[in-house]
């Protein structure tokens, strides 16, 4: 459904220094899709996280990424433009950073480097070309291997400076949360139980930190499905 | 004398149907309304009427049936309105046409204070999890409360708030609570076992699939992702197994890909599941009857790309479902008969759930237009395509967690999960 393929998760790009201070005065990031959520448009269908799907699929696809989903996926007609979730340079196109087909990598002033992927094309902004937030920059798409009719989307990425680990996006992008699901269910949607620690990563807004190359976050004893 | 009292009974009789007529008209009776999409922030024209459309609700113009002619004998009524100008009605306390005395009696009614929805916290900040009803009207969840060394599935007491445990195993229960379907990975099985005393009834060998017990839990099903697939990102294939709950008459009814949604009939023979065949060749929303011939198990209902949920109504005569990423006109919240006749798409979007004890009611929350914060519970009537919300966000502020909320089966309260901090709450939504 909803992964990643082939992916080498850490980059040779110069790390940016990134200060609390920094990121605090920066304004939030915006959505990577215009206009409002809907059914014929695009919802968010994957959290980033603990998510079931990642459970399930949390050593053939997020081996790399400690089990979890480390991005948000929007679901979104094949063919949707991207927007740029923040001013930044561009950084990569096509870069050995998964999400194939296509991805493409931004760099932010804030220090944080947004990944878009499963792209339909690649991208043909330039590496180096300054982008704006809310300018259009790709083409959404659907994971290598599907098409069109199985879970196309965008897969995002909020990348620590070092591109060694992501971050929850909910924290960073401005947005109503909750409602771009529209209210409707998914996998991707609920969160993995352990139900020997049945409280922790059951909400949106508390995921860990990801470190690529790390062991497993989910691997749990008990868990909810099994 | 007798004709002059006489006049004043008919005076009186006459000045009553008159004043009966417009709370009627005032009503809005009008069954052929149609349905449009609720504008949240909107304010419904209102009456409420108890009984009618929900106590407390705030009820769309033509929400009143026809049926809801008042007869002259009134009793005390509440005229539940939350908005409302008119002055108390005043009923008298007898019939006037049946009265002899020459000076007809016109008590006032007490007035009754209409019901107000409301709604209280009954669970801590990230507390219980996987709750549903069971169906006596039980709560149950699964929790791990502060200062609590063991984990368990516990039953609430919504009147008490005083909550014990069920038991210290989790999964998927039947409707009664008697039996539940363990399904543990580490031993790749699902154990079929008693809530009361924990005997084993069966031991299924189906790789810690959940198992869902048919209503009266005769039956049990799965959905056992294949071994067998081309990719991780491909579709995926499935194998629909049913069996009885000791674990007997095991079977494979159908093959097929990107199963999910699965959900019993109340005849317990039939399932309901979104899924493709297995030759990835036809989409959409399948029914299933496990005592079909071979090779005719499974019926196309509703052939659709983009279907990511459906449910059915409490008696199984009726589907609703949501069709993603398919044009504007595809794409919505639909509704047909369970064999997939007169579909028809429904104007709003957003999460569902069908009324416990009414089959012709849908309750839904619909997303959040921009800038609106809080959501609203509405009721949607499948037989007259009338929209009635129930709450007001403005008064009753709804910040539900995705779609984790339950109707209760008295179809009068609402549990969800807050969004912010994932405490439960209750809303009481008709008295």
């Amino acid at each position: 459904m909803v992964g990643l393929g082939g992916i080498a998760l850490v980059g040779s790009l110069t790390p940016l220094t990134i200060t609390e201070a920094t990121r605090q005065t920066e304004d939030k990031f915006g959505l990577p899709f215009a206009g409002p959520p809907g059914l014929a448009s695009w919802s968010v269908r994957q959290w980033y996280g603990n998510t079931r799907w990642a459970y399930r699929q949390r050593r053939a696809l997020y081996g790399a990424g400690q089990g979890l989903h480390f991005g948000v996926d929007f679901f979104a007609v094949c063919g949707t433009p991207v927007l740029a979730i923040g001013d930044g340079v561009v950084a990569a196109a096509d870069g050995p950073y998964g999400a194939a087909p296509h991805n493409l990598l931004i760099r932010h002033t804030n220090g944080y480097a947004s990944l878009y992927g499963h792209l339909q094309q690649r991208p043909t902004v330039r590496i180096g070309q300054r982008v704006s937030k809310g300018e259009p920059i790709a083409i959404s798409g659907v994971p290598s291997g599907a098409d069109c009719d199985t879970h196309p989307h965008l897969h995002l990425e909020i990348r620590t400076s070092n591109l060694g680990g992501t971050v929850n996006p909910v924290s960073l992008i401005e947005a109503d949360w909750p409602n771009l699901t529209l209210g409707l269910p998914g996998e991707g949607l609920d969160f993995e139980i352990d139900l020997d620690n049945p409280t922790r990563w059951q909400n949106i807004y508390d995921q860990p930190v990801v470190r690529f190359g790390g062991s497993l976050l989910n691997d749990f004893g008990r868990p909810w499905p099994g | 004398m007798g004709v002059i009292l006489a006049r004043r009974r008919l005076v009186y009789v006459v000045s009553w149907l008159l004043l009966l007529a417009v709370m009627v008209g005032a009503c809005g009776e009008s069954t052929g309304t149609p349905t449009r999409p609720p504008t949240r922030n909107e304010a419904l024209p209102i009456l409420g009427t108890p009984g009618a459309a929900g106590a407390g609700g705030f009820t769309s113009p033509g929400a009143v049936p026809t049926n809801a002619l008042p007869t002259l004998n009134l009793s005390p009524v509440a005229e539940a309105t939350a908005t409302s100008t008119a002055a108390p009605v005043s009923a008298p306390a007898s019939s006037p046409v049946a009265t002899n005395t020459d000076t007809p009696t016109v008590a006032p009614t007490p007035t009754v204070a209409p019901f107000q929805p409301n709604q209280r916290q009954i669970g801590p900040a990230n507390c219980c999890l996987a709750f549903n009803f069971a169906s006596d009207g039980r709560l149950y969840f699964y929790d791990k409360p502060a200062g609590s060394a063991i984990p368990a599935t516990y039953v609430l007491d919504l009147a008490s708030g005083q909550r014990q445990v069920l038991s210290q195993r989790f999964g998927l229960f039947s409707n009664d609570l008697r039996l539940v379907a363990v399904s543990e990975r580490s031993s790749g099985v699902t154990t079929i076992e008693q809530v009361s005393d924990g005997v084993r009834r069966a031991t299924l060998s189906n790789r810690a699939s959940p198992t869902l017990f048919s209503p009266d839990k005769s039956q049990i099903a799965w959905l056992l992702r294949s071994l067998n697939q081309a990719g991780s990102e491909e579709p995926q294939l499935f194998e629909l197994w049913v069996g009885n709950p000791d674990g007997s008459k095991l079977r494979v009814p159908w093959t097929l890909r990107e199963g999910a949604n699965l959900a019993w009939f109340s005849d317990n023979q039939r399932l309901l599941l979104t899924a493709r065949d297995a030759a990835n060749r036809r989409f959409g929303l399948w029914v299933v009857d496990t005592q079909a011939a071979p090779g005719l198990e499974a019926s196309l209902i509703i052939e659709s790309k983009g279907l990511i949920a459906a449910s059915l109504s409490s008696d199984g005569q009726q589907v609703v479902y949501a069709v993603t990423l398919q044009g504007e006109a595809n794409s919505g919240i639909w509704l047909a008969q369970a064999d997939g006749s007169n579909r028809r798409k429904l104007e709003w979007t957003g999460g569902w759930r069908w009324s416990p004890t009414d089959s012709k009611t849908l309750f839904y929350i619909p997303a959040r237009a921009p800038g609106e914060t809080n959501s609203a519970l509405w009721s949607y009537q499948t037989d007259s395509a009338q929209s009635v919300r129930l709450t007001d966000p403005a008064a009753l502020p709804l910040q539900i967690a995705g779609d984790d909320w339950q109707i209760a089966p008295d179809g009068k309260q609402l549990i969800y999960r807050r969004a912010s901090d994932n405490a439960l709450w209750l809303v009481q939504f008709r008295g």
